[in-house]
């Protein structure tokens, strides 16, 4: 009998009270800067800025994690200037390969006007709440409908890079 | 009249961890000759440690159009932040400006292009900088102008001398 796969939510779910306690602890206590020091739980963000102009096909982009430390992604920003003539769409897709599948985490369809002549920026935040363990790809995928795309696209990870030692609970890898 | 935040708040109590830890702001200001990096830092001093919690800031987007200065809103400002004590990248590259400063990009030249259209959004970043640190900036202008670039960096400053382990 086949098994019943576990939502991924629920097993990234486990994670949560470790990192909401990490803020808690911030929020309702003194800072402890030592403690802080400790935990060495911080802040990190990865940035790209891709040239679409005139290209067609699917832009990607890979964010990997460095040996001992997981990376919590709390979103991806998306900054474009809206500088093309012709109605057009951008996708947005983000892939965990190493899950033995390619799992979509998002993908959402941002709307290009057509106001030529002006160059108004849009700004999106594509919310993950998705945790990557070390040298796991983050991979994000930047489609278009078709070859006429904006001339560019900013691209900006928010999240936190944890110590691989500090998220193990019962010997569990924090996505298992 | 009940005031209710008269019986919520311990007063004394509130003093007494204001007398370790209290927010502060930090500003940062540098202009960016055109088509170079610079390396622009704040010291921490020794008053205390700094645990950053956001930032906002804003930016030019100069560039030369032939021989005129224009301003067409395009953000040429790259931003490499770095725990100027130990050297640690806290961007792991070059980010646009773009995507982390509000309100972002500002009029440079009157009646030039659109305004910001940003949202007003502290940019979340929590990272702890020691006591006679630096907050390292590293700043890329790729325009054919110079740029400016202003950061105010958002915390709390924690007692050396107080600190609790």
């Amino acid at each position: 009998m086949a098994l019943t796969p576990v939502p991924e939510l629920i097993k990234e779910a486990k994670t949560f009270p470790l990192l909401y306690g990490l803020y808690e602890q911030l929020i309702t206590e003194p800072i402890r800067f030592d403690s802080a020091q400790e935990a060495q739980a911080h802040s990190y963000s990865y940035g790209i800025r891709i040239d679409l102009s005139g290209r067609a096909g699917v832009q990607t982009w890979t964010i990997t994690p460095p040996n001992d430390y997981h990376y919590f992604l709390e979103g991806i920003r998306v900054f474009y200037p809206e500088d093309t003539v012709n109605a057009n769409t951008l996708s947005i897709e983000v892939e965990q390969p190493e899950r033995g599948r390619l799992v979509t985490l998002a993908q959402i369809a941002i709307p290009v006007l057509t106001t030529p002549g002006e160059l108004r920026p849009k700004k999106y935040m594509v919310r993950l709440n998705t945790l990557f363990g070390p040298t796991m790809n983050c991979v994000i995928k930047i489609r278009g409908q078709d070859g006429t795309r904006p001339a560019y696209v900013d691209l900006m990870s928010e999240g936190l890079l944890i110590p691989a030692a500090g998220l193990k609970p019962k010997g569990l890898e924090p996505w298992q | 009249m009940l005031n209710p935040y008269h019986t919520a708040i311990n007063v004394p109590k509130v003093l007494e961890i204001q007398n370790r830890q209290y927010q502060e702001a930090i500003p940062l200001e540098q202009e960016v000759p055109a088509s170079s990096q610079v390396d622009a830092a704040v010291q921490i001093t020794s008053v205390g440690n700094f645990m950053l919690m956001s930032m906002t800031g804003s930016f030019t987007t100069k560039y030369l159009d032939e021989q005129d200065p224009a301003d067409d809103g395009i953000c040429r400002m790259f931003v490499q932040l770095l725990d100027g004590s130990n050297q640690r990248p806290l961007f792991d590259d070059f980010i646009a400006a773009n995507l982390f400063l509000s309100p972002g990009r500002v009029r440079a030249v009157a009646g030039l292009g659109d305004p910001s259209d940003q949202l007003y959004l502290e940019y979340p970043f929590v990272y702890t900088f020691p006591q006679n640190g630096q907050i390292l900036v590293r700043i890329r202008n790729t325009a054919t102008f110079a740029n400016t670039l202003r950061i105010m960096f958002k915390g709390i400053r924690i007692f050396a001398a107080n600190r609790q382990g």
